[in-house]
Parts: structure tokens; C-alpha cells; sequence
């Protein structure tokens, strides 16, 4: 499947159709969604190098990657904003729909993890983990050229900053980043290209000082189902929680500097609460379901 | 049905020429939410056939005996009774509101004089009977014609009452509800063949119900995991088998199916048989997992086969074999390399429907632009139609129709970028004998004959 198979050109559809039409401006949004997971723990260390002036290839090979980032964000954010949208409608949450979704969700982030990792990683020592996600994406992989250009042509078109919603949103982030102080700091903290957005998958000074803030790391699965259990809790019941909750950590996705240089990475701070706010969203919706 | 293929009913669907027979509804560009289409079944014998939409209402239509000035044309389909099935409500103890759209109706095979069907919505299942009167009683002793009482002191005579023809009046009429028997949404029933039971499957449960007893039923299958956060599948649609009453299959978003034996244990989360297709690595991409949800689950008239409609894809799998389908047709595989804007705009989420015809040797289809798709299993061949207002001249044939998925294209063909996503063949029928179809564009009902040489 190549590149441009799910770029998602606009023009593919006809006029009349419905959906929403903004994207996530640059990586700042979907910094989100970051699972620790083996693969890009064993990617981690090959990354780890430091940055050196690159080939031709290298940053075309990155530049590849980091499109398929910005995709995987953009289809991220959409399936956040199906999500919240499709409790608006008649008849409530759809089962299917919503499982639906977490599953695109999930490919997304997947996808985008490995993009990343690929986009900081040497292309003369692949990752043989950053490879395996790629056949998911275009099995044929001797097409880079042709993706890129296919990606470009997707990018272009590509449109509507989602100014309004953007704006109420960054209004709205001071406010909530207030009550999180732990957050804000994190944001604060590195984007350095070293980090590679996963902090929490590799004990450092800085992400103990990390663990110290919030008591969430990436790496100590044990603390994960803390983390996500806070949420779900305040969306047990009826639905005006869970829709309280859903605007907080979609808002939160938003949060997420809209002014980050589009080069650097998403501030790994940004990722970690995010993605736990993904991943208990889904369990948010699960057990809204429940109480449903 | 099989082997039925003697009399008016030539195998397949591509020897035939497709004429336009009739259209339902309004002509109206502004298409009413409430009007548009959700479901479309023949009855047993094909003289009714009745529509869904998410109104709540329920339309049926009758066919008039062949009309001997034009033997060329079969009988036409006229309104033959409307009703109000089911109203929207509201779950106080959710918050939730209740959509009255008719998911599915389905016809019991006839018994008496009177017509039976069931239809559901969301949550509840009514039994409706659908009955003539065509006579009126006259002469009353104690009322007069306009029902007024007459004075006792008056009537010196008595009279028997005689019955004298009237207008012919359609009454539809409750007679069962099936309630609060499912916490998600309802999205299949399935008349067994015992005539006495049917299922109704939502995405986590399915019961089994007698047609007569309506405060309870039996749950046959649950797969809801004991933490939701471990969700993994849903049921997408459950059927009966047509012949076997103790067989029924269901339908996975996984793009398994499960046939189930009720005979083996009163609880069937145990399948007997396990369909599943291995997924094809070269083929695989980002939103594999939600096109090979399966949306439909059909099974032949036979009773062998059993065909399943992902999105972009048909297959018929042979009951006894359970590693592979034994066909596979591509519905509109030009879509492939478009999911991503189909999942933008929500169509990646359509449930299509399919159907068999009455000898099982062509299969239907709808697609996206009103385009429906059938498939001859004999000859091979398949073939693109169009149900539009252009093509809606009496005996009018239709004209195949042929996407081009890229590059050059050439006359009467269209680009896959022109197709109107908006419009969708969701729901279509097959006459169970003879070659009729009805196909549901949005708020409109076609009505497709061949023709009759």
C-alpha cells in the first residue's frame, strides 16, 4: 500500500460529503497518544545517537517519516473528534462505531510511533522495530519517492488550519494547563531531538524528575492502570461526566503548543499525559458503554 | 428455491437486460432525514413488499395482478398499507434517546388471511398484522347506518344482517411488543423456521424469543467480556438457517462468523463452526480492521452457502468448509486506495447489504453514486447498474454502468473522483421467484424487472 494510499488527498471525495475538515496544525497536537511498548523501546537505543549533518537520503528518508507523522496525528485527532462527536448524536454511543474508532486510533498511534522513531533514527542502521510497522503502511517499501511525492501533493491540499476551533481551544489551555501544574512544566521541559519524544521509555535524570511531578512513566506499566483508572472514574454514571471529561483531554490534545517549531518534536511532556488521556478516553467510552 | 430455475426465472443476473419498472417517493433534491430509506424485504410469496425508514414508518406495497393489456409487463407495486411502527423514546435512566428508525423488518410466512411481520428499531421489536376488510355488515337491529341507537319502542321487525362489499381497508395492528430485552442496539432479526421463534442480535447479545411471549426471552449468545476495556469484537448481524431450526450464524466486526448449533447447549458462546479467511498480508493497511467488518450475513435459499458483505468486498462460503470463502467478489475495489477520505467523511462506516436471488445463482450488492452491483455465480460475470431519476423511463433497460479507478478514462466510463459519496445503495431485495428487484437509493425505491422477451 503505498504512501499516498492514505494521505488522504481532498479531493478524493466529491463536494457533498460530510465530516470535518481541519487538521492539526504541525505536530503540536497529536503528540499525544504515546504507548510505551517494546518495539519502540528497542528502537529507543539505536536512536539515541546524536545529530549529525545528513545525507540526501537521510532527510529525504526523514522527511518521509515525518509526514507519515503528521498523517498518523491528523488521523488521530479526526477519530478523537468522531469519538466525541458521535455521543452528540441520536440514539447515543454506537458500540461498534466506537470500538471502530479506538481501532483507528490505535493504528494511528502506532503508526505514528514508528514514524517517529524512523524519522530520528539513522537510516544505515534501520531498526528492525521501526521496519515492522512500515508493511502495514506500503508493503512496498521501494517506493519512497513516489510516496513522498504523493505525500506532498496530500500536504498541500491540505488546508484549513482549524483556526476556529483552534483558537477557543488555545484560549481555553491556559485555564486548564493551570490546575495541572505538573503538566505545563513537563511541556517546559526538552524537545531536544535526543529525547525522541520518549522519555518515559528510558530512565533518565529527567524523567525521574518526571516521575517525581506525576507519577507516570511510560516505562512502569504497573502505574498506568493508575493513571488511567482516575479518569474513567469520573465518567462512571451519566453521560454530562463523560462529557466533561472528553473536552478536558480533547482540549488537552490541543493544548499541546500550537507554536512548536514544526521540525522538533512534539514536546514529550505534551505526549504523556495525552496518551494516557487517549488510552483512558477509549476506556472512558468503554465504560460509558457500561453504564450505558 | 434451488433448482427452482424452470418457469419465469432464468438463472442470473447478467443473460438478463434490466428495465426500469417503477420509483418511490419524492423527487425532491431536500431529501427528509426522516424518509430515507433503512430496510427493504419481500414477503414469502414476493406479492408484498414492505419498507423501513428512519421515520419509524413502515410502507408496504402490493403487486397488482398482471394486467392483461399489458402482458408484457409484470404487475406493478402500489401502496397497499402505511403505518407508524415506532416512535422515538427517550431512556430516562441513560439519558439516552431512542431512535425510531426501523433497522430491520422481516415477514412471517403466511398462515391465515392475514399478514404478519416484524419490525424493530434500536431497542424494541413489534409483531404488526396486516389485515383486509373489504365487507361491512348492514342492517343492525339495534343501530341505525350511521351507528346511531335506534329507539327500542321502534323496531317492530327483526332483520339478519347482511354483509355488503365496502372499499377494501388496510388495518395494521400491533399485536406483540418485544421490550427491553437489549442494552445495545438492535441490529439483526431472523425468523426461525419453526415459524414459532425468531432472534434478534444486538452488538454484544443475542436472544431467542417465542413469537407468542413477550416478557421474556433466552439469551443464546453473549459476548461481552467480563471488563468492557477488553472489547475486542461485536456482533454485526445473526441469521437463521433456513431449513435447520436449531442452526443460526453471526457475524463479527473481525470479519468472522460463528454458526451455531442450539442443540449442542442452551448457551452458545461455543460456535460450532468458524468461518474465517486469512487475512492477505500483501493487502493489508491502515484500516484493514474496520473494512473487514463484516455488515451482512445472508444465507442462501438452499441452505449451503452463506454470503457475507464486508465493505469493499462479497464472499459466499460454503457451510462445510470453514478455512475460505469459495467466492469472492470485489464490490468497488477502486476504493482501496481512498479509505482514508472515506473514513473522513464517515462512509468507511456504511453497512451494505446483499442478497441471493430465488435460485442462488446471482448475488446483489449496492455501492456508492446509486450504483448496485450483482454478481452471476454461474457465468462469472458481474455487472454495474444505476438507479437514477435519468434512467426511470417505463421498460426503460438499464445501461451497465463501469468505474474507471484512474488514469485515462474513457467514454461512459466514471472516475472514481465523481462518484457522489452521498448517494448509497445500502438496502436491495430479491423477488423470491421471480426476477424482480428493489433497491433503496436514499428516500427513494426502485423497482427493476427483466425483461420479458
Amino acid at each position: 500500500m503505498r504512501r499516498s494510499d492514505w494521505a488522504g488527498h481532498r479531493g478524493d471525495v466529491t463536494p457533498g460529503t460530510k465530516g470535518p475538515r481541519w487538521r492539526a496544525p504541525g505536530q503540536s497536537v497529536l503528540g499525544v497518544l504515546r504507548r510505551p511498548s517494546a518495539r519502540v523501546g528497542d528502537a529507543r537505543a539505536s536512536a539515541q545517537s546524536e545529530v549529525h549533518l545528513p545525507s540526501r537520503e537521510v532527510s529525504r528518508h526523514r522527511r518521509v517519516a515525518m509526514e507519515v507523522q503528521k498523517e498518523a496525528q491528523r488521523i488521530m485527532t479526526l477519530s478523537v473528534w468522531k469519538m466525541y462527536h458521535s455521543r452528540m448524536q441520536r440514539g447515543g454511543l454506537r458500540l461498534h462505531r466506537s470500538l471502530q474508532l479506538s481501532l483507528v486510533m490505535r493504528s494511528a498511534r502506532e503508526l505514528y510511533l514508528s514514524a517517529k522513531v524512523e524519522a530520528h533514527e539513522q537510516p544505515e542502521v534501520p531498526s528492525p522495530a521501526a521496519r515492522s510497522p512500515d508493511p502495514r503502511l506500503h508493503p512496498p517499501r521501494e517506493a519512497p519517492a513516489a510516496a513522498e511525492a504523493a505525500s506532498t501533493d496530500g500536504e498541500q491540499p491540505c488546508p484549513e488550519p482549524m483556526d476556529t476551533q483552534e483558537a477557543p481551544a488555545a484560549e481555553e489551555t491556559p485555564a486548564r494547563c493551570a490546575p495541572r501544574p505538573a503538566k505545563v512544566s513537563r511541556k517546559r521541559r526538552s524537545s531536544s531531538l535526543s529525547d525522541g519524544g520518549d522519555a518515559g521509555l528510558v530512565p533518565s535524570k529527567k524523567a525521574r524528575l518526571e516521575r517525581e511531578d506525576a507519577e507516570e512513566k511510560g516505562g512502569e506499566p504497573s502505574e498506568v492502570p493508575d493513571r488511567l483508572r482516575a479518569p474513567p472514574a469520573q465518567a462512571e454514571g451519566a453521560f454530562p461526566n463523560l462529557a466533561r471529561v472528553l473536552q478536558r483531554r480533547f482540549s488537552g490534545l490541543l493544548n499541546c503548543s500550537p507554536s512548536a517549531p514544526p521540525t522538533a518534536p512534539p514536546p514529550p511532556a505534551c505526549e504523556k499525559p495525552a496518551c494516557r488521556a487517549a488510552d483512558s478516553m477509549l476506556n472512558v467510552l468503554v465504560r460509558a458503554v457500561v453504564a450505558f | 428455491m434451488a433448482g427452482a430455475g424452470g418457469g419465469g426465472c432464468p438463472a442470473g443476473g447478467n443473460d438478463l437486460q434490466w428495465c426500469f419498472s417503477q420509483v418511490k417517493g419524492a423527487i425532491d433534491e431536500d431529501v427528509a432525514e426522516a424518509d430515507i430509506i433503512s430496510t427493504v424485504e419481500f414477503n414469502y410469496s414476493g406479492d408484498l413488499l414492505a419498507t423501513g425508514d428512519k421515520g419509524g414508518r413502515v410502507v408496504i406495497f402490493q403487486r397488482e395482478q398482471e394486467n392483461k393489456s399489458h402482458p408484457h409487463s409484470r404487475g406493478e407495486y402500489n401502496v397497499y398499507s402505511t403505518f407508524q411502527s415506532h416512535e422515538p423514546e427517550f431512556d430516562y435512566l441513560k439519558s439516552l434517546e431512542i431512535e425510531e428508525k426501523i433497522n430491520k423488518i422481516r415477514w412471517l410466512p403466511q398462515q391465515n388471511a392475514a399478514h404478519f411481520l416484524l419490525s424493530t428499531n434500536d431497542k424494541t421489536i413489534k409483531l404488526w398484522k396486516i389485515s383486509e376488510r373489504d365487507k361491512r355488515a348492514e342492517g343492525y337491529n339495534l343501530k341505525d347506518e350511521d351507528g346511531r341507537l335506534r329507539d327500542p319502542f321502534r323496531i317492530t321487525a327483526l332483520r339478519v344482517p347482511i354483509l355488503k362489499p365496502m372499499d377494501l381497508m388496510v388495518e395494521a395492528s400491533p399485536r406483540r411488543i418485544f421490550a427491553n430485552a437489549h442494552t445495545y442496539h438492535i441490529n439483526s432479526i431472523s425468523v426461525n423456521s419453526d415459524h414459532e421463534t425468531y432472534l434478534s442480535a444486538d452488538d454484544l447479545r443475542i436472544n431467542l424469543w417465542h413469537l407468542e411471549i413477550t416478557d421474556r426471552s433466552f439469551n443464546i449468545v453473549d459476548i461481552k467480556p467480563a471488563n468492557m476495556e477488553e472489547l475486542t469484537e461485536v456482533i454485526t448481524a445473526a441469521e437463521f438457517h433456513p431449513h435447520q431450526c436449531n442452526v443460526f450464524v453471526y457475524s463479527s466486526s473481525k470479519g468472522t462468523i460463528r454458526l451455531c448449533d442450539m442443540r449442542s447447549s442452551a448457551l452458545c458462546d461455543r460456535h460450532s463452526k468458524f468461518f474465517e479467511e486469512p487475512e492477505d498480508p500483501s493487502s493489508r493497511s491502515f484500516f484493514s480492521e474496520i473494512i473487514s467488518s463484516i455488515s451482512d450475513v445472508k444465507f442462501s435459499h438452499s441452505g449451503r452457502y452463506m454470503m457475507t458483505r464486508d465493505y469493499l468486498s462479497v464472499k459466499v462460503w460454503d457451510l462445510n468448509m470453514e478455512n475460505r470463502p469459495v467466492e469472492t467478489h470485489q464490490v468497488h475495489e477502486y476504493l482501496r486506495s481512498k479509505l482514508c477520505s472515506l473514513y473522513e467523511n464517515d462512509c468507511i462506516f456504511d453497512k451494505f447489504e446483499c442478497c441471493w436471488n430465488g435460485p442462488d445463482s446471482a448475488i446483489m450488492t449496492g455501492s456508492y453514486n446509486n450504483f448496485f452491483r450483482m454478481f452471476d455465480r454461474n457465468t462469472r460475470r458481474d455487472v454495474t447498474l444505476e438507479a437514477s431519476r435519468e434512467n426511470s423511463k417505463p421498460r426503460a433497460s438499464l445501461k451497465p454502468r463501469r468505474v474507471c479507478p484512474g488514469g485515462k478514462r474513457k467514454k461512459d466510463e466514471i472516475s472514481v473522483d465523481s462518484l457522489d459519496f452521498n448517494k448509497k445503495i445500502l438496502h436491495t431485495a430479491w423477488h423470491p421467484t421471480d426476477n424482480i428487484i428493489a433497491v433503496a437509493a436514499t428516500n427513494n425505491l426502485y423497482i427493476f424487472q427483466d425483461k420479458v422477451n
